[in-house]
Formats: structure tokens, sequence, C-alpha cells
């Protein structure tokens, strides 16, 4: 990350509003925002990273991973 | 092509701040974190093309866009509810603010436009410059600047009452 990044999902009250927004607006957009960003992350995404690393891992290897992420779920 | 370090503990650290974005974007907690998803797999799919060093932050959030983006167009008829049904479908989590206040705010901001709502969520909550927001939103500044203001103006319209032009605060 870099210094443009340490303000993402913040919700430190010392931020300043955004000038165009105004703090009543701001104030409760991060509200909103840390409500959310602050749930647990399902595990299907750590598991969804520990399969891409593993099928790397596999590729590298020259094997067929056990397991291939399914990122077309039925949409 | 393997990921680096940067962009694989960022993936990690980025999943909460993803999930914010997606469910701001389009309320569905199913459908954010699909868009969550897809936007993991293809990033590690394109880490080649992040240059380490860079707001990887903003890369991602540029890409879970495009899939909202995607999706809509996908399906169209189904996302274009904003007119209450969507609201009403807003999720409903365990341990969210209770406030009714909060909750009108929330249904306040799935009214709005798609790009009035991305452009107000990446500057007013998700913390992006206005020049990281263009990027992400691939417009001008100016057109941030805009779309801000008329995204606050919409907003007070929707939240008559709410006090929201002159409050000086609002309890978390």
């Amino acid at each position: 990350m870099n210094d443009t990044d340490k303000k993402n999902g913040s919700d430190d009250p010392q931020d300043a509003a955004d000038p165009i927004i105004g703090e009543a607006v701001g104030s409760r957009l991060k509200s909103l925002f840390a409500e959310f960003s602050g749930e647990d992350v399902p595990d299907r995404f750590l598991d969804l990273i520990g399969q891409l690393e593993e099928k790397e891992q596999a590729d590298k290897n020259g094997n067929s991973p056990t397991s291939t992420p399914d990122t077309d779920t039925d949409k | 092509m393997t990921p680096s370090e940067e962009v694989r503990q960022g993936l990690v650290t980025a999943i909460p701040h993803l999930r914010a974005f997606a469910m701001s974007l389009c309320g569905r907690s199913a459908l954010a974190d699909d868009l969550v998803q897809e936007t993991l797999t293809k990033a590690w799919a394109k880490a080649d093309s992040y240059q380490d060093g860079t707001n990887l932050m903003a890369w991602l959030f540029t890409i879970l866009r495009n899939e909202f983006y995607s999706h809509l167009r996908k399906r169209k008829r189904e996302v274009e509810d904003v007119d209450g049904a969507e609201a009403a479908q807003l999720v409903s989590v365990p341990g969210q603010m209770a406030s009714l206040e909060l909750g009108d705010f929330r249904k306040a901001l799935a009214k709005l436009p798609e790009d009035q709502r991305e452009a107000i969520i990446l500057v007013g909550a998700s913390g992006f410059s206005y020049e990281e927001a263009a990027t992400i939103m691939q417009c001008a500044v100016g057109t941030v600047k805009s779309r801000l203001s008329r995204a606050r103006m919409r907003l007070s319209e929707l939240m008559e009452g709410d006090a929201l032009n002159d409050a000086p605060s609002v309890d978390a």
C-alpha cells in the first residue's frame, strides 16, 4: 500500500469532511462503510486465495491442481 | 505469472474494503460477495499488470467496479430496480447500527444513480482522492466533483427533514 491508501476505509472521526460532500453526509457514509467493512470476512474468500495459491504451485511443479477455484459460480 | 507478495497480501487486506464497496454499490450481500470473488480471481490472474508500489486498493476497486457494471449490463432489468424494492433488499446484518436514521440514509443512498453513488462512496466513504476516484471511474476529476455535488443534493432531497445540510455531525 502506498500513502494514498492509508485513509481507504478509514472511519477515523478526525478525517476532515470532504468540502463537496459535507460533514453530515460524510459522517453517515463513513458509518455505513465502517459497518460493512467491519463484518467478518466469509471463509470463501480466504479459501479462494488458498486455492489460487495451490493451483499456482501445482502449475509451477507441472502437476495438475488438486482443485480448481470455482470462479464461474452460478450467475 | 506469480502474484507478488505485495499483491497477495494486499488482496487479503483489501477484502473487507472490497466487500464494503460492493455492498455500498449493490446492496445485496450475495451479489456483493460474488463481485468480490470475481475481483479477487481477476486480480490474481492479472497480477502481472499491477505495478508494485502503485495504489493497489485503487486497482482492486477499479476491477470490482468494472465487474459491477458488467453485471449491470447482463442483468439490467434486475439491478435497475432503484425505486424501493432494491432498498428493501438491502442487507441487514447482525450488529448493524440500529439507528433508523442510518437505515433511512442507506435507502436514500440506494436510490442514487449508480455514477453518483459510486462517486460519493469512493470519496466520502472509502477515502479516495478526487484524482484516484477519477481513475477508478475512468472519468475526469471535474466529473467526479459534479457527481459528488449532485449526489449530495439528491441525498438531501431524499432525506428531507433529516437536516443533512445543516447537522454538524451525526451520532454513530
